[in-house]
């Protein structure tokens, strides 16, 4: 029987469907490090209570307004401080939900990457990836260290869950980033708004004669 | 994909630096451009619409948490290249009077640590390129859900279903849209019975326009939709259905 695989899980502030399934693809490999960089402590809780065995966050005012390379790169820093053969992180957050930060982290880490996991299994050492790729769903062998994004995993371990607190990692001090190189290098780019509206109310023929019409003129 | 043409398009970057690169937005084009994105320290949008600013500059935006709020990038405001995602289809094709320039760039192949042991066809491909997409959430039932299966086919569209409606059993999870599940790119998006949530609207690019029809008049679907028909599903739809086929 092969050494389980040190996994580190890595979570985003709300927690989406993809940080989720991240998290229990993670808990049926090995023992996971849950690492978040928001000031939020509610993903790491979870990961806890779900049965991960460590739980870092880092907590800094200089990530607010980081875009998807900034956060990318801190979340590398701490995963190389926790140690793990196998990175995880959601395909996408249930914020910017981009899809981006998971390929950017195996970027800083230089690592070989996997995007939109659907099923991810241990295999004597390796890891056998389902994933829905161009033309049709393909069934893949790769071997650790990597980062695998997971955009959802149908089995999960019940864990107990682990009465850790949440590690605190100092940017600086812990990951050797320093915070105005971050900041200058990666701010999130352009603006946004929210997005008023309000739908225009009309009955069930007139929708369907409307979606006619739109249609007609393509 | 990074593993088999990562580095081919590195050695493509390093030989001409981009202000701009543009890959489609395909599983395989997601899983290169953030990766390229971030080796070359660039602004991304995944799947953004595209149009022009009063002084002719591009204007990028797509929606972010959910549809709630909206991100929008001018082309001249950054000051690192763009890299962006565009759903194939999405735009008119266009055609220049230039002949472009063709560079070969000799790369190393890379040296993709991936086996493949199996593929299978993926039965809800279609979802991908459909240019209508019809998806029915939690206030849809089985017999209404058949009637919105032949709405989709008479409307030249493809059926789908939100993830709360695909673990109810409605349908399987390839047919799923949403955060966790399949992202469309339709130009129409017609959800029944859906109320809206940023779980499932995260699933809907950008340039879709959205049409809704929920009993409730305040579901958020309809802060969101351009149009809609505040009813019970199993009412509106074979109004809807009939109307369609040509019907009173």
């Amino acid at each position: 029987v092969s050494a389980a695989l040190r996994v580190v899980v890595l979570l985003a502030r709300p927690l989406g469907p993809c940080d989720d399934a991240a998290l229990r693809a993670g808990l049926a490999l090995g023992p996971v490090a849950a690492i978040s960089a928001c000031d939020d402590d509610a993903p790491l809780r979870h990961a806890l209570a779900r049965g991960a065995l460590r739980a870092l966050k880092i907590a800094d005012p200089s990530l607010e307004g980081l875009d998807y390379h900034g956060i990318a790169r801190v979340l590398a820093a701490a995963a190389r401080v926790a140690g793990f053969d196998l990175v995880l992180c959601g395909e996408r957050s249930a914020g910017e939900a981009q899809g981006a930060v998971g390929p950017a982290v195996a970027e800083a880490l230089n690592l070989p990457q996997l995007t939109a996991a659907l099923d991810v299994r241990a295999d004597d050492g390796a890891l056998v990836v389902e994933r829905r790729d161009d033309g049709g769903v393909r069934t893949l062998r790769v071997t650790p260290p990597l980062v695998i994004t997971v955009t959802r995993s149908p089995a999960s371990p019940a864990l107990p869950p682990v009465e850790a607190g949440v590690e605190t990692l100092a940017l600086d001090a812990a990951l050797g980033i320093g915070a105005t190189e971050l900041r200058h290098r990666a701010r999130c780019a352009g603006r946004v708004a929210p997005r008023a509206g309000r739908a225009e109310i009309v009955s069930a023929a007139d929708l369907a004669r409307r979606l006619l019409d739109e249609r007609s003129r393509w | 994909m990074h593993a088999t043409h990562g580095a081919g398009l590195t050695a493509a970057m390093e030989r001409v630096p981009p202000a701009m690169l543009v890959l489609a937005a395909t599983p395989g084009g997601r899983d290169l451009a953030p990766r390229a994105a971030a080796r070359l320290g660039a602004a991304f949008m995944a799947e953004p619409t595209l149009d022009f600013g009063p002084r002719g500059a591009l204007v990028l935006s797509r929606p972010t948490h959910g549809a709630r709020f909206t991100r929008r990038l001018t082309s001249d405001e950054p000051e690192r290249p763009i890299v962006v995602t565009l759903t194939p289809g999405a735009g008119a094709p266009s055609s220049g009077d230039d002949e472009a320039d063709v560079l070969v760039v000799d790369a190393p192949t890379g040296d993709a640590p991936v086996e493949e042991l199996a593929r299978m066809a993926d039965p809800g491909a279609a979802l991908e390129t459909a240019p209508i997409v019809v998806t029915a959430g939690a206030g849809v039932d089985a017999a209404t859900y058949a009637l919105l299966r032949e709405l989709a086919s008479a409307l030249g569209g493809e059926v789908a279903v939100t993830r709360g409606a695909a673990e109810r059993g409605l349908d399987g999870e390839h047919r799923a849209v949403g955060l966790g599940a399949r992202r469309v790119a339709p130009r129409l998006y017609l959800a029944v019975g859906a109320s809206g949530s940023p779980e499932h609207l995260a699933g809907v690019a950008g340039g879709a326009r959205i049409v809704a029809v929920n009993r409730d008049a305040k579901a958020p679907i309809f802060g969101i939709a351009a149009y809609g028909v505040v009813a019970d599903a199993a009412d509106a739809v074979p109004a809807l259905l009939a109307q369609a086929r040509g019907g009173p």
